[in-house]
C-alpha cells in the first residue's frame, strides 16, 4: 500500500493541536489507570475473628462451612455470587459444604433493602442457605466488612479461608480465592488462606 | 494483477503499483478526494460511535453500578465517574478531530487509539470476557474503512501493549485469570494481525478500486471537459449562427414566416409584417389572412390547401388589401421536424407591387401598341409610313390590298412606284408642306398599282412626332375611292340616263300634245288617237321611271314594305305572263312556261309579279326575233321553289355578272344601246326577293343565253312523296349537272312540245327510276356524284324486263356504251348540236299526244264554252256534269288534266277529289275553277296533283287557257 501523500494532509494541524493530542493521551492514560486502579483496589478484609462464632445465628456445618457475606446492592458483588455459584456447582461434596450467603440488612433498613437481582440469584441457587443478616450482626460477628467477603470454616469451627472470590471488582473468571476455597473443599489442603476483596462496605458509615 | 494467496483466498499483490498509480494528475486528484472523503465520512462514523460509546458507557454504568454502597449508605459509583468524566474527556477529543478535522490523519489516529482503548477497557471492565475481545475485531472492522493501514497498524499496536501490559501485569484484567501466559498475548496479537492482514487487503482492494475509478471518472471528466468544451464550442457556431440568422431574417427584404399547416404563424420578421400592413404582434396573433380581399380569399385558400395536401410547395402572387394596390409574391415549403415529425411551412413573401404594376403599365402599353397595330393592320385604308427621307418604314396589309406590293417589298424602299409621273410634283409639294408643319387635308389624286393601274385614292398625310415632339416621319393614309368614283361615274351616267329616260317619254308626250293642241292633226282623227296612245305609252313610261326611282329611295331608306300573302306560286308565274304577252307578241317572242313545280309561297304579290315582270321584261328585250323565253318554276330545296326566266340571247358576260344587280348597272349603258332601260330593275328584284328571305341569281353562258332565278321559301311542308316527280311515258328524263347545257337541252325539248324531268345527279335520277320510268333518258355519264353508267346498270339490275331508251351526252368517248346497257340508242359528245339530238329524241319518242283533259262541270253553257277553249288549243276534252258522272269517266282512264267545279250536283268537288285522291289519279293536275269562294281549307281538300284555283269571276278566259297549258305542258306532281 503506497501512501504518497496521506502524510501530507496532516498539514492541517498545528502544534496547539498536538499538545491537545498529547495531553488528551496523557488523559486517557490516566483515567485508564485510575479505572484499573480503582478495579485492582481491594476493599477492606475482614477483621480476623477465629473460630467460628458461638453466637452466631448461623449453625455450623458438620463439614466445611463457606460463608459468604454480600451487601445486597453492591454492583461488584454480583460477581462475586457468579463466583460462588460456579464455586459450589464445581465441587464435588455439596454435603460436606455448608454454604450460606449473608445478605447484609443494614440496621435501620427493612426488608425490601436485600430485595435485588443478589438475592434472586442466591435464591436460585439449591446449596446456598440464604441468612438475612439484620442489623449486621452475623457480619460483625464475623467480622465482616466488605461485600464479598467469603469464609470457610472447618468442622471444629477453624476459619481456613477468609477473602475475596474475584479477582477485581465485578470481574469474573478465574481468581486466587475460588481457586483456595476449591482446594480447600477438594482437598482440605489450603493454597492461601486470604485473598483481597473487591466490593462495596458492609459497614455504614457512621 | 498479480495476486497472492493466504489460505486459499486471493490477496492483492503487494508488489503490483500499477494499480495504485494515477493516470493522470486529475486521475490522482479525484483519488485524493475520494480518499480524503471517506476519510471523513469514517471520522464522522467513528465521530458518532464515540458519542454512542459514551452514552452507552453511560447507561450501562448507572444500569450496572449506579451506586456504591457502605452498609446502608448509598454512593455514586466510581463507574459514574469514570464514563461520565473520564468518559467525556476521552471522548471529546476524538469527537472534536471527527467533526472538525475530519479527513486529517491525526483524526484516524487518535480515532484508532481511542477505540482500542476502549476495547481494553470494555475488556477491563467484563474481566476480559472473551466477548468482550470481539469489540476489538469489531473496532479493527471499523478502522479499516479508512483503507489506512496505518490506522490498522496503531490500533493493532495499542491492543498489543493493552495485552502485554495487563496481561503481564493485571492479567484478570485482560484474561480474567490471575496468571496468564505471554502466548496468550502473542495469540491474541495473533489474531489481531490476522484480521488485520485480511481488512488490509481489503483496503488495498478499496484503494485500488477507487484509484480505477479515479482513473475512469478522470477520464469521464477529461472526456466530460473535453465534451463542455465542444458543447460550448458548438453552442458558440450555433449561437453565432442563430444569431446571424436572426439578423438576416430581420434585415432581409423579404418577409420570412413559418406557419403550422393551417396558417397560423409561428415565426415571422418584421418586414413580413410591414408588407402585410399589420403590427409585429397583430401579424403573430391573428395572421394575415383577413389581408387578402374576398375575391382573392377563394384563390389563395385553394392554393394553400393545394400545398399542404400534395407536395407542399406553395408558390402564388396575390393581391391583398392596402391603403395603395399592393401585391405580394408568396413561396414556402414544406419543413418536418426530424425530431418529432411536426410538419410546418417555411417560405418568403415578396412587395412585387411594382412589378406588378409595372407589368400591367407594361400590358397596358402593349395593348394600346397591339391595338394601334390592330387598327393600322386592320383598317381597310392603305396606311403607310415613312421617314423624313421618304424612306418606307411602315406598311400596312390594306396597302399591300390597294396596291398589290408586299411589305416585304415596300419597307426600305420609297413611294417612287406609286407615283404616275404627274403626281411627282405634287407628291413632293405636299412632303415638303407637311415636314414644314403645314396640315394637308385630305386630298384626291391619283396612284399606281403594282400591276400597273391607276387607281384613285384619297389621301391624307400628317407628321409623325415623338414623345419630345420631334418629327419623325410622315404617315400617309389612302383610301380606295375608285368605288365612289364608279359610283360617282355611274351616278353621273344614271342622271344622264334619267335625264334622258325622263326627257324621252316627256319630248313625246309634249310632241303628241302639241301636234294635237296645235290642232296639226286634227281631232279624233285616227292619228290623233294615235298621238293620244303615243302620249299615253309615254306616260306610263314616265310613271314606271318614276315608280323605280321612288323604289330605289325606299330601299335605300329600308323603306319598303311587303304586303304578303299566301299565293300559289303558278298563279304568280301566270300573271306575270300574261302581263307581259303583249310585249311578247308585240316583239315576236314566245312566252313559255315551265311549270315543273308549284307550291304556296307568302309573298307580295305586286312585287313578286314585278320581279317576274321585269325578269321577263329583260328576256324579251335581249332575246332576238322570233326567239322564246321560258318562264319556269321548280322545286330548289324541300323548302325553297325557284323561279326562273330563260332566254336565247347573247349572254351575260362573266366580269358584268357579279355587277348586273347593283343599282344603276346596265350591259351596255352606252347611248348606242339597243334596249331601253334605267338599269334599277335588277337592283329592286334583288331588293325585293331578299326582302322575301329569298335568293336572287343569274346564270348565263353566249352559248345558252341567260337565266335569272329567284328562290322564294315554300309556305307549309311538301311531301316526300311530292318531292320525287313521276314519269310517263311521254317524259323524257334529262339527266344533266351542267345548269347551262341542261337548260339548253330542257328548252329546245320543250319547245318541241316534250316534257321534261330535270335531275343532276345518279341519287336523284335512281330515286325517280324506282318509282317510275320515263319514255327516254338523256344521259350524262360525267355526273357529281358517279358515272352515268351506273344509272343503266341500276336498270339492267332492277327492272331488267323493262327497257328504257338512253341517249347518252359525253365529253368522253366510250365505246362499249351498247354493251353496258343494250338501249343506249344513242350517244352524242359534247358540244353537240341540237337539232340532231332533237331528231334522235323524234325517234324514240313523240311529241306530247292530245292532252286528255276531264270537264266537271255542271253548266252546260259553261261547260261548252270551255271545250271550246280547250280544244282550241289542242286537247281532247271528256265532259261531266256532275260529281258522280266524273268518277265513272275517270274509271277508264287517266286524264292529263281535270277541270273541276267545285259545285256540283250528286258528289261536289270536294267528294269527287276525295275520291280521286286514292290511286293513279293522286298526281294528275288539277284546275279548281269555281266562283265559290275557297278558304284555305277547301284548297287543301281539293287537290291532287299540281293544283291550280282560278275564280271564274276573276279569271278571263285567256287566264285560263294559259293555266291549262302550264298545267298540261309539264310535270305533274302534288302540291
Amino acid at each position: 500500500m503506497s501512501n504518497h501523500s496521506l502524510t501530507k494532509q496532516s498539514t492541517n494541524l498545528g502544534h496547539g493541536l498536538k499538545s491537545v493530542a498529547i495531553a488528551w493521551g496523557v488523559l486517557v492514560l490516566i483515567a485508564y489507570g485510575c479505572m484499573v486502579f480503582y478495579s485492582m483496589t481491594p476493599a477492606k478484609s475482614a477483621i480476623p475473628v477465629g473460630p467460628f462464632p458461638e453466637q452466631s445465628a448461623l449453625a455450623k456445618g458438620r463439614g466445611l462451612t463457606l460463608i459468604t457475606f454480600l451487601h445486597p446492592r453492591c454492583p461488584c458483588s454480583k460477581a462475586s455470587v457468579s463466583e460462588l455459584q460456579e464455586l459450589l456447582a464445581q465441587s464435588k461434596f455439596p454435603s460436606k459444604l455448608t454454604a450460606y450467603a449473608v445478605l447484609s440488612q443494614p440496621r435501620g433498613c427493612s426488608s425490601d433493602f436485600t430485595q435485588g437481582a443478589i438475592l434472586d440469584s442466591l435464591s436460585s441457587m439449591k446449596n446456598v442457605q440464604v441468612f438475612i443478616d439484620k442489623d449486621d450482626l452475623e457480619s460483625q460477628r464475623f467480622g465482616a466488612r466488605t461485600s464479598g467477603q467469603t469464609m470457610l470454616f472447618d468442622s471444629q469451627g477453624k476459619c481456613l479461608f477468609s477473602g475475596g472470590i474475584t479477582a477485581a471488582r465485578g470481574e469474573v473468571g478465574a481468581n486466587a480465592g475460588v481457586d483456595a476455597l476449591r482446594q480447600f473443599i477438594a482437598s482440605g489442603q489450603p493454597a492461601i488462606n486470604k485473598t483481597p476483596v473487591f466490593g462495596c462496605s458492609l459497614e455504614t458509615t457512621p | 494483477m498479480n495476486t497472492t494467496k493466504i489460505n486459499g483466498v486471493k490477496l492483492f499483490d503487494w508488489t503490483d503499483r500499477k494499480s495504485l498509480v494515477a493516470n493522470s494528475p486529475l486521475a490522482e486528484k479525484i483519488y485524493k478526494q475520494e480518499r480524503l472523503s471517506v476519510c471523513q465520512q469514517t471520522d464522522r462514523m467513528f465521530g458518532w460511535l464515540m458519542i454512542m460509546q459514551w452514552l452507552a458507557s453511560i447507561l450501562v454504568a448507572l444500569v450496572v453500578s449506579p451506586y456504591t454502597w457502605a452498609g446502608r449508605d448509598a454512593f455514586i459509583h466510581p463507574h459514574i465517574f469514570f464514563v461520565t468524566v473520564f468518559g467525556s474527556a476521552i471522548t471529546a477529543f476524538p469527537v472534536y478531530l471527527a467533526f472538525r478535522h475530519a479527513g486529517e490523519p491525526v483524526t484516524r489516529f487518535v480515532m484508532a487509539v481511542c477505540q482500542m482503548l476502549y476495547s481494553g477497557m470494555l475488556i477491563h471492565l467484563t474481566g476480559g470476557r472473551i466477548e468482550t475481545h470481539f469489540h476489538i475485531f469489531g473496532s479493527l472492522a471499523f478502522l479499516s474503512f479508512y483503507r489506512d493501514w496505518r490506522v490498522l497498524a496503531v490500533a493493532s499496536l495499542v491492543t498489543l501493549f493493552d495485552h502485554a501490559l495487563r496481561g503481564i501485569y493485571i492479567p484478570e484484567s485482560i484474561y480474567g485469570v490471575a496468571l496468564a501466559s505471554p502466548w496468550r498475548t502473542v495469540e491474541h496479537v495473533w489474531w489481531v494481525l490476522f484480521e488485520d492482514v485480511f481488512l488490509i487487503s481489503a483496503g488495498y482492494q478499496s484503494l485500488s478500486a477507487m484509484m480505477n475509478n479515479a482513473n475512469k471518472q478522470a477520464e469521464l471528466e477529461v472526456t466530460r471537459l473535453r465534451v463542455e468544451e465542444l458543447v460550448t464550442e458548438r453552442t458558440g457556431q450555433l449561437d453565432a449562427s442563430e444569431n446571424r440568422y436572426r439578423v438576416l431574417c430581420e434585415t432581409a427584404p423579404l418577409g420570412i414566416f413559418q406557419t403550422t399547416p393551417d396558417g397560423k404563424c409561428i415565426y415571422i420578421n418584421m418586414r413580413f409584417a410591414e408588407i402585410f400592413g399589420l403590427t409585429y404582434e397583430e401579424a403573430l396573433r391573428d395572421g394575415w389572412s383577413h389581408t387578402v380581399p374576398a375575391d382573392q380569399l377563394d384563390y389563395v385558400a385553394t392554393a394553400w390547401l393545394d400545398a399542404v395536401s400534395g407536395d407542399g410547395n406553395f408558390d402564388l402572387q396575390f393581391r391583398i388589401n392596402s391603403e395603395k394596390p399592393c401585391w405580394v409574391h408568396s413561396k414556402a415549403s414544406r419543413v418536418v421536424a426530424a425530431k418529432d415529425g411536426v410538419e410546418t411551412y417555411v417560405g418568403t413573401v415578396e412587395d412585387v407591387t411594382e412589378q406588378v404594376m409595372a407589368e400591367q403599365a407594361r400590358l397596358e402599353r402593349a395593348l394600346v401598341q397591339a391595338r394601334l397595330a390592330s387598327i393600322v393592320e386592320s383598317s381597310n385604308d392603305a396606311i403607310v409610313g415613312k421617314s423624313i427621307q421618304g424612306v418606307i418604314s411602315s406598311w400596312n396589309p390594306a396597302a399591300e390590298r390597294l396596291f398589290g406590293w408586299t411589305s416585304a417589298e415596300m419597307i426600305g424602299g420609297t413611294i417612287s412606284p406609286l407615283l404616275p409621273d404627274d403626281k411627282r410634283e405634287e407628291d413632293a409639294a405636299n412632303l415638303s408642306r407637311i415636314l414644314s408643319g403645314e396640315k394637308v387635308g385630305e386630298f384626291e389624286t391619283v396612284r399606281l398599282c403594282k400591276d400597273g393601274r391607276a387607281i384613285d385614292v384619297a389621301l391624307v398625310c400628317s407628321l409623325m412626332l415623338d414623345d419630345q415632339g420631334q418629327a419623325i416621319g410622315v404617315s400617309a393614309i389612302y383610301r380606295d375611292i375608285s368605288q365612289r368614283k364608279e359610283v360617282e361615274k355611274r351616278l353621273s351616267e344614271f342622271y344622264s340616263t334619267i335625264s334622258h329616260e325622263l326627257r324621252s317619254p316627256l319630248t313625246s308626250i309634249r310632241g303628241a300634245l302639241s301636234l294635237i293642241d296645235d290642232k296639226i292633226i286634227d281631232m279624233g282623227s285616227d292619228e290623233c288617237y294615235e298621238m293620244i296612245g303615243v302620249a299615253r305609252s309615254s306616260s306610263e313610261r314616265l310613271v314606271r321611271l318614276i315608280n323605280d326611282i321612288l323604289d330605289i329611295k325606299k330601299i335605300e331608306a329600308g323603306k319598303l314594305e311587303l304586303k304578303l300573302e299566301k299565293i300559289d306560286a303558278t298563279t304568280l308565274v301566270a300573271r306575270a305572263v300574261a302581263g307581259m304577252d303583249g310585249l311578247a307578241r308585240a316583239e315576236n317572242i314566245q312566252l313559255i312556261q315551265d311549270i315543273a313545280f308549284s307550291a304556296t309561297v307568302d309573298v307580295d304579290i305586286d312585287r313578286i309579279i314585278q320581279v317576274l315582270t321585269n325578269l321577263i321584261s329583260n328576256a324579251i328585250k335581249f332575246s332576238s326575233d322570233g326567239g322564246c323565253v321560258i318562264v319556269g318554276l321548280h322545286l330548289q330545296t324541300d323548302s325553297d321553289l325557284r323561279f326562273s326566266v330563260a332566254d336565247h340571247g347573247a349572254g351575260i358576260p362573266v366580269h358584268l355578272q357579279s355587277r348586273l344587280f347593283q343599282r344603276f348597272q346596265q350591259v351596255d349603258s352606252s347611248d348606242t344601246r339597243p334596249k331601253e332601260g334605267t338599269g334599277l330593275g335588277l337592283a329592286l328584284s334583288k331588293a325585293i326577293v331578299e326582302e322575301h328571305k329569298g335568293l336572287i341569281g343569274v346564270y348565263s353562258s353566249p352559248e345558252t343565253g341567260s337565266t335569272f332565278w329567284f328562290d322564294l321559301p315554300i309556305v307549309g311542308s311538301i311531301a316526300k312523296e311530292a318531292l320525287i316527280p313521276s314519269l310517263g311515258a311521254a317524259t323524257i328524263l334529262l339527266v344533266e349537272d351542267d345548269d347551262n347545257i341542261a337548260q339548253f337541252v330542257r328548252l329546245s325539248l320543250l319547245k318541241h312540245g316534250y316534257q321534261i324531268v330535270r335531275v343532276g345527279a345518279i341519287s336523284e335520277a335512281t330515286a325517280i327510276l324506282s318509282l317510275s320510268r320515263p319514255g327516254l333518258i338523256l344521259l350524262d355519264l360525267n355526273l357529281p356524284d358517279g358515272n352515268g353508267l351506273d344509272i343503266l346498270r341500276y336498270l339492267k339490275e332492277e327492272f331488267p324486263d323493262e327497257a328504257v331508251p338512253v341517249i347518252v351526252t359525253t365529253g368522253v368517248a366510250l365505246d362499249k356504251l351498247s354493251l353496258a346497257y343494250p338501249v343506249v340508242l344513242d350517244c352524242f359528245f359534247k358540244p353537240f348540236d341540237m337539232s340532231l339530238l332533237v331528231k334522235s329524241v323524234e325517234k324514240v319518242i313523240t311529241a306530247a299526244p292530245s292532252r286528255r283533259i276531264l270537264l266537271v262541270e255542271d253548266d252546260q253553257a259553261t261547260r261548252s264554252v270551255i271545250a271550246r277553249q280547250l280544244e282550241a288549243i289542242g286537247a281532247t276534252c271528256m265532259e261531266a256534269s256532275n260529281g258522280l258522272e266524273a268518277l265513272n269517266v275517270v274509271d277508264t282512264f287517266v286524264p292529263d288534266l281535270i277541270v273541276l267545279d267545285v259545285g256540283l250536283p250528286k258528289l261536289d268537288g270536294f267528294e269527287v277529289i276525295s275520291a280521286l285522291q286514292k290511286g293513279p289519279f293522286a298526281f294528275v293536275p288539277l284546275l279548281v275553277y269555281s266562283a265559290q269562294e275557297l278558304t284555305e281549307s277547301d284548297r287543301r281538300r281539293l287537290s291532287l296533283g299540281l293544283t291550280r284555283y282560278l275564280d271564274k269571276g276573276r279569271i278571263s278566259p285567256k287566264e285560263f287557257i294559259d293555266s291549262v297549258q302550264e298545267l298540261l305542258g309539264h310535270l305533274k306532281v302534288g302540291s
